[in-house]
């Protein structure tokens, strides 16, 4: 008897505290909303900020250029033609073609395949720019997608008129609209993913390197575009060994740096700084 | 907590060993005797040194950060509450065929258990268990015997089986099992307890009861 008394007392050893206090289900909003941020937003919006440093480094003379090349294109090898831009780099390459006009020109139209997307980016306007995405020519990280995206985006002015940068990167104002696709075959089976994005109004966004640890699954390569001062509604349907539909509310709070992101998912709100 | 936990061990071996002793008082006073016979032992082993206790003695918090939305949606969908390790729970027949020779066979059973719950209801949706059953034939050579005590060391060998539940689906792996006991002591003549010290699938440090026949 006393050594199952002694049995009982010592064979529930607990190893593991219950994982309750660490869940949070809007995390998940928060994970699909950094993943359309990353991966499908950012590859989209790079072909707009490679074609003005391009531009910025056609301009230069060639002390400019070699700073240039070490601050924006430390990974490639540049050649800068009559009527294109070839960046080499050690995972592919780049082109941009010049139409004659500098990008910042009203009228421009440069073809770009930047990082995989394939886009024509046209200045509308002074510090202006739509970018049309050529879909059949696009190819963005796996397992990603794009289905569609209408993207235009605008230079950021003080009130003495000149552009506003951060950490030498330049700050757009980004509209846009469209949907990606993720396709995962577990051993399980497949789970097919559509998420469709808008920005609930013009939104900010800078060109940022150096992510590590978490914040890495959020980038490609360790860059991605920051999101800030604006919002995005998003929408997944989930098909195949879960089926899920969810609307997911973003909102950026106006600091570029620290940024709060608050997300409503599920009927549930969290708040997440980055 | 861990002078507590301190305090309970030794409690169990001063318990085990106070049982063992006063079992049959009148045997320290007779000259030893040696006879072949059998013998039961039932342990609790605290740290085996097992797949199952391994495998489960560091935590991985409940996390987020998947590759993918699938998988984040796949594998953070369920959150574990308390886990607990049973230890190594050991059935041992022995059979002494010298004074300093015995032959046995042991049996131990090693587990965690916890229960998963679903994050958005937070039902209770599975039990996940690893179980772990090994066998192992065990030479012991006793190198102190009299009436009451007898110390000893021993080696055992065996094979382990190993399944994992994780919600409906089980896995089974084959792994070698053996125990190595430096030192162990039995106090007691047809009641004993006893006290080891030991590495492999039998625990670090084990108690138990034993019985002579």
């Amino acid at each position: 008897m006393i050594a199952a008394a002694v049995l009982a007392l010592v064979s529930g050893c607990k190893v593991d505290d219950s994982e309750k206090d660490n869940v949070n289900v809007v995390a998940e909003g928060y994970h699909i909303y950094m993943r359309t941020a990353g991966h499908v937003l950012t590859p989209v919006l790079r072909t707009l900020d490679v074609a003005r440093k391009v531009d910025m480094y056609a301009k230069a003379d060639q002390e400019g250029q070699y700073a240039l090349e070490d601050r924006y294109f430390p990974n490639y090898k540049v050649r800068l033609y009559d009527d294109r831009c070839v960046l080499s780099g050690y995972e592919g390459s780049s082109e941009i073609v010049f139409d004659g006009k500098s990008i910042t020109e009203e009228g421009a139209s440069w073809n770009c395949r930047v990082e995989g997307v394939s886009a024509v980016v046209r200045c509308t306007a002074s510090g202006q720019w739509d970018i049309i995405v050529d879909l059949s020519g696009t190819v963005i990280e796996s397992p990603y997608t794009i289905d569609r995206i209408t993207m235009s985006a605008g230079s950021v002015y003080a009130e003495d008129g000149s552009e506003i940068m951060f950490n030498g990167e330049y700050v757009y104002e980004v509209e846009t609209e469209g949907g990606f696709t993720e396709a995962v075959v577990t051993e399980s089976g497949s789970v097919v993913s559509r998420i469709s994005f808008a920005v609930t109004e013009p939104t900010k966004a800078v060109f940022r390197t150096g992510y590590s640890g978490d914040a890495y699954l959020y980038s490609v390569d360790g860059m991605t575009f920051h999101f800030y001062d604006g919002g995005f509604n998003l929408h997944l349907d989930m098909t195949g060994l879960i089926e899920r539909s969810e609307d997911i509310d973003v909102t950026l709070s106006p600091a570029v740096s620290g940024t709060g992101i608050t997300v409503g998912y599920m009927g549930e709100s969290s708040y997440w700084r980055d | 907590m861990k002078r507590h936990v301190s305090s309970i061990a030794l409690t169990a071996v001063f318990l085990m060993l106070f049982i063992g002793s006063t079992a049959d008082v009148s045997a320290r006073s007779r000259d030893f005797v040696f006879w072949q016979g059998s013998e039961l032992r039932l342990t609790w082993g605290g740290i085996p040194l097992d797949y199952v206790t391994i495998n489960n003695s560091i935590s991985t918090p409940f996390t987020y950060g998947y590759p993918t939305i699938a998988d984040e949606m796949l594998y953070s969908r369920y959150y574990g509450g308390d886990g607990y390790l049973s230890g190594a729970v050991g059935l041992t027949y022995t059979y002494r065929f010298r004074k300093w020779f015995e032959l046995s066979g042991v049996l131990t059973y090693s587990g965690y258990y916890r229960n998963f719950y679903d994050k958005y209801t937070d039902k209770l949706a599975f039990l996940g268990s690893d179980n772990q059953i090994s066998v192992m034939p065990y030479v012991r050579f006793v190198w102190v015997h009299t009436n009451l005590v007898r110390m000893y060391s021993g080696l055992g060998l065996g094979v382990s089986f190993v399944t994992q539940s994780w919600n409906d689906a089980t896995e089974l792996t084959v792994l070698p099992a053996f125990a190595l006991t430096p030192i162990g002591i039995t106090v007691g003549t047809w009641i004993y307890g006893i006290a080891e010290f030991s590495l492999g699938n039998t625990g670090m440090f084990t108690l138990g009861l034993g019985y002579k026949f």
